[in-house]
């Protein structure tokens, strides 16, 4: 019983430390894709033909307001067979993005989308706050 | 010389003391106002401030509203279609009528929004339409927005922008933005009255407001205390359009009775603490000085005063302060010395000089006083006056300094005969001596004039100008009881006659007085002379 309770407490502290530690921040890149900006994801919806963006937030935060054209995959932990369905050819391009550098998720999903394979990713890595701070075109 | 305005050293040290706390409370009276204007200022900086970022909010507020309601509607289907329709067929009239739709004003207004104008602009910036409103405006895009939105490139022009603007007196917040989401078609200016959102700076900073337009037309004005009360603050912040002009004067009216009533409780317990603090230094330097200056320094007055009145035996006691026994000192060796010199000037006004006898004054002195003694206890009094015979050959002899030098011998038999403390032996004058013998009968005053003879005799010391060859004396004798009808002077000219006589019945002896010499001088004098005698002295065979 004694034991049980040591190493719960063991548990908890090791739980605790990230916890304790500074705000988690996104990395500056993601090996096998391409990060961009603002005005760069513009760029590429506007001008890429088959361009994919995938909006990793949650879904509440999707429907107030997304980069139009943007679909919906709560990341980071986003299913292989999801992503195959949106885009089923390795060379799709794909941009990710989510809240901003506070948000990891978005750097979760395309790390793992290049680890399947995908040869075309872009990763905004400003995501929404970055978006709206810059007054751009909102879609619900 | 006296200053015709004299104060003592405590009206000094109380005049002191009055004037710090005079000061004092002066320094602080100024310093309070400068304090309060201060923390007035200070306060209105502050309020100011706030009023300031809660017109910032106010602004930023209104703005993300406008941005997402201009985002809502450019979504809207009967605005892309009616555009769409212009752009193809150049036909305004769905545009109007979407633009004209109630509904859609009916839309801005429930989102706290006080909306002015909705225009439409091609890509270019030129303007496609607008809805009818009681605003009057310029029909172009207003300069500040032209500024930020003409020139873009790519992705830039789709960001949309704001600003604050005026036009005709009235000022406007515009946001432009985007139609048709990342695929630019023309441009949405949803234009508002600002006035009605900064109402709610009044809530948010908690105090009273009064918006005021560029003009100085009041727009509105929050419920709460109005005019111009001591109690309240004025605060004023310009908020000022895109082109740095007046859009409008936020002014705020803060209740500083608490604050002023604060402050002034503060001066008031600070002006006590020191008038406190005044009393008690005083105080304590009062018990200070007195004890080291003032006590001792009236104790010096009291003895320089005893001084002053003649009592040259006073010393001035020491104190802790080192001036004070410099003076103490001084004061001290300047009475030491005076006394001294007093009593030599004394002694010398009662002494003769050359043989040391008393003087004629305290002769006179003392036979006024013993004459008193005697007519007190009816006692006799006797006076024997000596001359000494043939002195002025003497000095023509042998000099004055020999002549001195005899009188001094004469003086010092004198001296020698004469035993008795209360006699009194004295310098008559010249050289002429008196001797004052109280208490003292003829018999016994003849002895001593026989005595004196007889030791003047055996000193033997020459004088070739004398028949005897040696220095001698005539003694006039003269003795009477003290009485009232007769008088010291009578006595002396008594004992005078007799010494006369004693010269001119031959020198070197003594007379006693007759009392026919005396007549008409001292009755009384009688009673005590037995008969007209002359008696002999002693004298040596040679």
């Amino acid at each position: 019983m004694a034991g049980r309770i040591f190493l719960m407490l063991l548990l908890a502290l090791v739980w605790q430390s990230p916890a304790m530690a500074a705000k988690p921040v996104a990395p500056e890149l993601v090996e096998g894709t391409m990060r961009v900006s603002a005005e760069q994801a513009v760029e590429l919806a506007t001008g890429m033909a088959g361009l994919v963006i995938i909006d990793n937030r949650y879904h509440e935060e999707y429907v107030k307001g997304h980069i139009e054209g943007a679909l919906n995959l709560v990341g980071p932990d986003i299913e292989r067979a999801e992503l195959a369905r949106v885009a089923p050819d390795r060379d799709t391009p794909l941009l990710f993005y989510c809240n901003g550098e506070s948000c990891l998720r978005s750097a979760g999903a395309a790390q793992k989308a290049a680890q399947w394979g995908y040869r075309r990713i872009y990763w905004f890595r400003g995501g929404w706050l970055e978006w709206m701070a810059k007054k751009l075109p909102v879609s619900k | 010389m006296t200053p015709s305005r004299q104060f003592s050293l405590r009206t000094l040290a109380f005049g002191i003391a009055g004037m710090i706390a005079v000061v004092a409370v002066l320094v602080l009276a100024v310093t309070a106002r400068s304090f309060r204007d201060a923390a007035f200022a200070a306060q209105r900086q502050a309020l100011a401030r706030v009023i300031a970022v809660a017109a910032d909010e106010a602004v930023r507020h209104l703005e993300t509203r406008l941005f997402a309601l201009g985002t809502e509607f450019q979504e809207r289907p009967e605005l892309r279609a009616a555009l769409a329709r212009l752009q193809a067929t150049g036909d305004a009239a769905p545009l109007r009528k979407v633009l004209d739709d109630p509904f859609i004003h009916g839309f801005f207004g429930l989102r706290e929004v006080d909306l002015a104008k909705l225009r439409l602009y091609d890509t270019n910036l030129a303007l496609l339409g607008q809805n009818a409103s009681p605003f009057v405006m310029p029909d172009a895009l207003p300069a500040a927005l032209r500024r930020q939105a003409e020139g873009r490139v790519g992705a830039d022009r789709l960001k949309a922008v704001s600003a604050l603007w005026s036009a005709g007196g009235h000022v406007f917040h515009s946001v432009l933005l985007p139609v048709g989401g990342l695929r630019l078609t023309a441009y949405l200016e949803v234009v508002a009255d600002p006035a009605f959102n900064l109402r709610t700076v009044a809530a948010m900073v908690g105090m009273p407001l009064s918006i005021i337009d560029a003009a100085g037309v009041r727009l509105y004005q929050s419920a709460g205390p109005g005019g111009a009360d001591d109690g309240m603050l004025e605060i004023e912040y310009v908020l000022r359009d895109s082109a740095g002009a007046t859009a409008f004067r936020l002014v705020g009216r803060a209740d500083v009775s608490v604050l002023d009533a604060q402050m002034r409780h503060t001066i008031l317990v600070t002006i006590g603490l020191v008038l406190a603090f005044v009393v008690l230094t005083t105080t304590l330097m009062w018990a200070f000085l007195n004890r080291i200056l003032l006590r001792p320094v009236a104790a010096m007055q009291g003895e320089m005063k005893r001084c002053a009145d003649g009592d040259l035996s006073v010393t001035v006691g020491h104190g802790v302060l080192t001036e004070f026994n410099v003076l103490a000192t001084a004061f001290n060796e300047m009475t030491r010395r005076l006394a001294a010199n007093v009593q030599e000037l004394e002694r010398l006004s009662h002494v003769d000089s050359l043989t040391g006898l008393p003087n004629r004054h305290q002769f006179d002195l003392c036979i006024e006083k013993e004459w008193r003694r005697a007519l007190r206890g009816r006692t006799p009094f006797a006076l024997l006056m000596v001359d000494v015979d043939y002195f002025k050959l003497y000095n023509d002899n042998y000099g004055h300094v020999a002549g001195d030098e005899c009188l001094r011998a004469v003086a010092a038999t004198i001296g020698r005969v004469v035993q008795r403390t209360t006699d009194l032996p004295a310098r008559y004058g010249g050289e002429e001596f008196a001797i004052l013998l109280p208490e003292t009968p003829l018999d016994s005053a003849i002895a001593l004039a026989e005595r004196f003879l007889a030791s003047l005799a055996e000193q033997n010391m020459p004088h070739a100008g004398s028949p005897l060859g040696r220095i001698s004396a005539s003694v006039g004798v003269a003795v009477c009881g003290a009485d009232e009808s007769c008088s010291p002077a009578g006595l002396i000219h008594v004992a005078d006659a007799a010494l006369y006589e004693a010269k001119r019945t031959g020198r070197n002896r003594a007379v006693v007085a007759d009392p026919a010499a005396g007549a008409g001088h001292c009755e009384a004098c009688r009673g005590f002379v037995p008969s007209v005698s002359a008696t002999a002295a002693p004298s040596r065979p040679d």
